[in-house]
């Protein structure tokens, strides 16, 4: 460590903070002290430290929102170490070490062996050498001139290129849990695509040495320069345990001229027990700035995790002739509560957008559409056009829609349209009668509700999204 | 919000309060109303004026209003009233009329003798207000879901006079009421609060048309209250016309309370006042109830008009229906709000809602939000929304045939308000509603 870093480090320790540098956990708490601490521990740049300072102290000012429709306890925010190393997993020898219940689920889904073994951290043999296999992606990549690295890295390395977009689309003033997340993000992927390239391959987390323990504050930077495109993929439908029960990402997306972003998602953190105990808060901060001329963002995500998911994957629609699209499947069983949608922002002249939502409730779970579509006056010629649905499987669950429409414009076209019903009687008793058991009726009535979405996802996910809902839901129907 | 803002939004609260209630300290003593005015004035002292961080009220600036300065209700001469009540009495309603001028029942122009001896109607604060046994348990009690609305309380603090019409059970009445408040005045702009009390008995039926008209030029605010009671089996249909004076501010509460079976079938039409606002929460506590909450807005120049509507659903077996249309042009701003509730084990429910809003000019501005809120399973609730202008298509496939440009936008602007207007039930109102509004298509959009 250079002595520049280690003044800077031992400088705020006189006011009482005190931490071993060889430590991998701060003790529990926030204070600017503990701002300082992350920024030295990962070497940042003076910049970096403004940005999560001024965040801090515009967090402090802030209270935490009360207008989403779900309800829970305001974190501890006294009680989350903010910065713990990466650690290693202590390694198991073979699967038989393994929950026989998450391997039962892993069958389900359909995911091969190998896989298996990396995500539940069992040495892996030479054939699957996730090592080789990310180093082989990597020069892939490189050979395009594509950046994809943690965000930590990107810091390191291209600081020019981070410090001229982190914070344009998400500024750290934005809302409570993302300038929290501006203040104490650990880590998250960071993603370049220069000018012309189209990125040769689906970016994906899961490939990204060291992305699994990028902990509960993510920051994804994805930038798309001129004419590139890039489809990323976020999470993966394995259930993911972790001990944290906060997570507050920001992702941050910019679009430049005729260039394409496509973001997909699959979210299945763990979702509490059948009583609702436990389970993860999911409140992430995700949006796109089009603001090229002619460029595209579309989300597409599968929620079927968290305790709590409240988030909204937005498109600013600055560049004339710019496309958002979300597409959007949320599923919530037993006592899940999912305020989830999205916010279409017409700023550019003949701007569209689209939204597809569906939403499925089950047991005791509440699950909220709430969107926005907002014509601003200068957006001739703006489009929009939004459907969402949602369907009920109990009779203790709720469905909520909440679609904010507000034009400033004449020439803008705005439809939207919503539905709420559950899988019909006679639908069910026609695919049994066609000699389909009860479940598998209802997996397909399910899948044929969400068909619109799951042909926007990659094809891998889309086959392993299919699978989960039906496990998600397997015993509330009936 | 800083504390001394929070001292004016305080302030401003209590003196809109005070200059609305002046004078009605009269109104102490030992009646009906008594007992609702002091229920509304211990609500009122912990109630404040909505401002922008209300959600309900988030897209109004209600401070012009509230910066009214009210003075003292003026007495308009017969023959002012006179201009005004024959534009809006209508034939079928002769001898089922109660006329308001200024909040004050009107024995002039008020003709009651064509309801049957059994049903029960006339003003509420008449010489016999104590013995006005038909009303007991019914003034007051819808109006409970504005408990917390602080204008539905100031006027339950502070009305003067009200209509009352109570149908008993399995009478039909023979013909349209009309409730018309007429308000009118001189140079000094005042306040005004009508009230009316609905109650249809079980298995009867009534047709109750609610104007509300102004001399333009007058400046008032015009805070209303509706009950409406439909008892088991009972129908209701409802036509609610707002024509308040182009400088007015008109504030329309609405409460509809429904027993099984009941069907309550309503039309609100709206193009009057500079700024109105209407709160309809229709409270479906009983099964196979049918409800119809449709309406149509338009506006023009700097006009406002927003309107929240609630339907609850809290039984099974029912249906609703709200067809809202909203027609905006210059630089006039409309808002809706139209939320369905669905409670829990309020199994086989149809609910519909769609808001259309035909918007004519760049610098108008329109925000809605259909809300669906669903904790049955066994429903099949849609709503939608859509925003658009005059299809160019359209417009030249009618000058094709021959119209000029003006008639073929004139017929496409009207078409889109007539889908709301051709269902007014009593014909002679349908006939002047058509009227006023092709009038008013005619500038539009110009």
């Amino acid at each position: 460590m250079s002595t520049d870093v280690k003044e800077f480090i031992d400088k705020p320790y006189e006011s009482g903070f005190r931490t071993d540098v060889e430590a991998d956990q701060f003790p529990p708490g926030l204070n600017e002290d503990v701002i300082r601490g992350i920024s030295a521990k990962k070497e940042e740049p003076e910049w970096m430290l403004e940005f999560r300072l001024k965040a801090y102290r515009h967090w402090e000012e802030m209270e935490e929102p009360d207008w989403q429709n779900v309800d829970h306890q305001t974190p501890d925010f006294d009680a989350i170490s903010y910065y713990s190393a990466p650690k290693n997993k202590p390694k198991k020898d073979s699967l038989d070490e393994v929950d026989p219940k998450i391997l039962e689920t892993y069958e389900k889904l359909g995911i091969p062996l190998d896989e298996q073994k990396m995500l539940q951290n069992v040495a892996v043999d030479a054939v699957f050498d996730s090592v080789s296999v990310v180093t082989t992606f990597q020069e892939k990549l490189k050979e395009a001139g594509v950046i994809f690295c943690s965000i930590s890295e990107a810091i390191q390395d291209h600081p020019e290129l981070v410090k001229e977009h982190i914070g344009t689309v998400v500024p750290y003033t934005d809302n409570f849990y993302a300038t929290l997340n501006s203040a104490v993000f650990s880590d998250g992927s960071f993603v370049y695509v220069p000018e012309g390239v189209d990125c040769p391959m689906e970016l994906s987390t899961y490939f990204r040495i060291n992305a699994q323990h990028t902990g509960q504050f993510e920051r994804t930077l994805i930038i798309c320069e001129d004419d590139a495109t890039v489809s990323y993929l976020e999470g993966c439908t394995a259930p993911q345990y972790d001990e944290n029960q906060l997570h507050a990402a920001v992702v941050e997306l910019v679009a430049k001229e005729n260039s394409e972003i496509k973001y997909s998602t699959v979210q299945n953190w763990y979702p509490g027990d059948e009583d609702g105990k436990g389970g993860i808060y999911n409140f992430v901060t995700k949006r796109g700035m089009c603001q090229g001329d002619n460029s595209k963002i579309s989300w597409t995500q599968v929620e079927t995790g968290s305790a709590i998911t409240w988030k909204y994957p937005s498109c600013v629609l600055k560049g004339d002739n710019s496309t958002g699209e979300f597409y959007s499947v949320a599923l919530t069983n037993n006592h899940q509560q999912a305020d989830t949608g999205t916010k279409m922002i017409h700023l550019g002249e003949n701007t569209r957008s689209k939204i597809i939502s569906k939403g499925i409730s089950a047991g005791e779970s509440q699950n909220s559409y709430r969107g926005q579509v907002k014509v601003t006056p200068r957006a001739t010629n703006a489009r929009n056009y939004s459907v969402c649905d949602s369907m009920l499987i109990g009779q203790e669950c709720g469905a909520h829609t909440f679609p904010y429409i507000d034009v400033q414009n004449e020439t803008a076209q705005v439809e939207h349209e919503a539905s709420t019903s559950r899988i019909g009687e006679d639908q069910l008793f026609y695919l049994q009668q066609r000699g389909l058991d009860e479940e598998d009726a209802i997996s397909m009535i399910i899948k044929g509700f969400c068909k619109e979405v799951f042909q926007e996802l990659p094809m891998e996910f889309a086959v392993e999204a299919k699978k989960l809902l039906g496990i998600q839901l397997e015993g509330a129907v009936g | 919000m800083s504390a001394e803002s929070q001292m004016n939004l305080q302030d401003r609260s209590e003196s809109f309060v005070r200059a609305l209630l002046d004078g009605t300290e009269d109104l102490e003593g030992p009646t009906r109303r008594h007992r609702l005015r002091s229920d509304a004035l211990e609500r009122l002292e912990t109630l404040r004026v909505p401002g922008a961080k209300d959600e309900a009220w988030r897209f109004l600036r209600l401070r012009p209003m509230l910066d009214v300065e009210i003075g003292s209700t003026p007495t308009p001469s017969d023959d002012e009233v006179q201009q005004l009540v024959d534009a809006k009495a209508f034939d079928e309603a002769d001898g089922r009329r109660l006329v308001f001028v200024n909040g004050a029942f009107s024995e002039t122009f008020s003709s009651l003798e064509g309801f049957g001896d059994d049903v029960h109607a006339g003003r509420i604060a008449g010489p016999d207000e104590a013995d006005l046994e038909s009303i007991d348990g019914h003034l007051g009690s819808a109006a409970d879901v504005f408990d917390e609305d602080y204008f539905a309380q100031i006027n339950q603090a502070g009305f003067r006079d009200g209509g009352y019409v109570v149908v008993p059970p399995d009478t039909a009445v023979d013909g349209p009421v009309q409730l018309l408040n007429v308000v009118t005045g001189g140079d000094e702009s005042f306040a005004v609060q009508p009230r009316a009390l609905i109650v249809a008995g079980r298995g009867s039926k009534v047709s109750v048309v609610e104007d509300f008209v102004g001399a333009d030029g007058s400046t008032y605010i015009n805070n209303c209250l509706t009950e409406v009671c439909v008892e088991e089996s009972a129908t209701v249909d409802h036509v609610v016309v707002q024509g308040d004076s182009d400088r007015a501010y008109h504030m329309n509460r609405r409460a509809i309370d429904m027993d099984d079976g009941a069907n309550y079938n309503s039309r609100t039409i709206s193009y009057g006042a500079t700024f109105s606002r209407f709160d309809v929460h229709s409270r479906g506590d009983g099964e196979e109830i049918d409800c119809t909450l449709d309406g149509l807005a338009i506006l023009s120049d700097d006009q406002v008009s927003d309107t929240h509507s609630v339907m609850d659903h809290r039984q099974g077996h029912s249906g609703s229906h709200q067809l809202h249309k909203m027609i905006i042009d210059d630089e006039s701003h409309a808002v809706f709000n139209g939320k369905i509730f669905v409670q829990q084990h309020a199994q086989k429910i149809d609910a519909y809602q769609l808001n259309r809003t035909l918007s004519l000019s760049r610098q108008a501005k329109v925000n809605t939000k259909p809300q669906l809120e669903i904790f049955a399973d066994d429903v099949s609730c849609t709503h939608g929304a859509t925003i658009g202008q005059l299809e160019p298509e359209q417009l030249f496939y009618l000058q094709a045939r021959g119209l000029t440009e003006d008639q073929a936008r004139e017929l496409l602007i009207f078409g889109f308000a007539a889908e709301i207007v051709d269902t007014i039930p009593v014909a002679s109102v349908r006939d002047r509603i058509t009227e006023t509004i092709q009038a008013q298509t005619r500038s539009l959009g110009a």
